[in-house]
């Protein structure tokens, strides 16, 4: 899956990232500004929204001699559309689901592209997690085996790994490692008490 | 459509989004670690302010710009006025708790929190779908 743009698997090019960037917007804007934050050209923009158009799918209104775009949310597409468009949500939504269920997890993390959401195809699932006590257990390693085998059935990336218990983790805060940087930086916590956890182990 | 609101706005990017998503979330963690009821809240308040922004930013693409509540929590109703009330909520207890002697009250300080819980909950879904 696109990590960055997963909307970009069902639709590709400029239409997916048209539709993605409409429902991402609750407010109407001229097909330039539309065109800006979709990274589209604006003929191509002002195309689309024409067809868009004709399919009911987006509203148009005048404003002066501009005319404002909008999606269309009471549209039938317009549900699944904003739906496909929070697919990341869904990723943590599941991901925080499946940790729940750990006995033994004192933490655990989103991090890199997939969590700052410029991930693409290529990118693997970045996941810290950090053990109560050791990581040598048959029970930890069956479960971190089907958290892999899970992420990469939700998205078709790799899941990347990095295990720790509290102690070695404590160290790793401790010596200002370039990872808990970004897990402080940009990280999304999956359980409640994770950020709780960051801040003890400082 | 809705009238556009009073007050200095400047645009802002979805990578602004993220920097004042992040914001929300280091003032939450301030908040909810502190002890003293004013610090507690105020740090509450720039989380709900930094989570308005993003909500803003992936919204609307701007964002307040002049420190003027009203027009922040009138803006911030353009995208969904449940979020404008709990972010008035807040913000109305900021003078007190930034700059007045007397102390902001425990259930005062725990409703700041609660405002900032649900705006930064909606920043968050929000910061994903981009």
């Amino acid at each position: 899956m696109d990590l960055g743009r997963p909307l970009a698997d069902l639709i590709p090019g400029p239409r997916g990232q048209l539709l993605a960037t409409l429902a991402q917007l609750e407010t109407p804007v001229t097909v330039r500004a539309l065109a800006r934050y979709a990274a589209v050209a604006p003929q191509t923009a002002l195309n689309l929204v024409n067809d868009l158009a004709d399919a009911g799918i987006v509203s148009a209104e005048r404003a002066g001699s501009a005319q404002l775009i909008s999606l269309n949310r009471a549209h039938l597409l317009a549900e699944p559309l904003i739906s496909l468009a929070r697919t990341r949500a869904r990723l943590i939504q599941r991901l925080t689901g499946e940790l729940a269920a750990w006995p033994h997890l004192a933490g655990a993390w989103l991090f890199g592209s997939a969590a700052r959401g410029t991930g693409d195809r290529g990118s693997d699932v970045d996941l810290l997690l950090v053990a109560d006590a050791s990581t040598q257990t048959a029970q930890w390693a069956g479960a971190t085996a089907q958290l892999a085998d899970h992420v990469l059935s939700w998205t078709g990336n790799q899941a990347q790994l990095v295990e720790h218990t509290r102690s070695s983790f404590a160290q790793l805060v401790g010596s200002d490692n370039p990872m808990v940087a970004a897990v402080r930086a940009e990280g999304i916590a999956l359980t409640p008490h994770s950020r709780s956890l960051l801040r003890r182990a400082a | 459509m809705s009238p556009r609101p009073a007050g200095r706005r400047s645009p802002c990017t979805v990578a602004d989004a993220r920097a004042r998503l992040h914001d929300a979330e280091a003032f939450l963690d301030a908040a909810e670690t502190a002890k003293d009821p004013d610090v507690i809240a105020t740090n509450a308040i720039h989380s709900a302010i930094a989570a308005a922004d993003a909500v803003c930013c992936v919204a609307l693409r701007e964002r307040s710009a002049d420190g003027n509540h009203p027009s922040a929590i009138q803006l911030l109703g353009r995208v969904d006025v449940g979020l404008s009330a709990a972010l008035k909520r807040a913000l109305d207890r900021k003078t007190q708790a930034a700059y007045e002697s007397r102390d902001i009250s425990a259930g005062d300080a725990n409703m700041c929190l609660r405002q900032a819980t649900i705006l930064l909950d909606a920043a968050r879904d929000r910061v994903l779908a981009i």
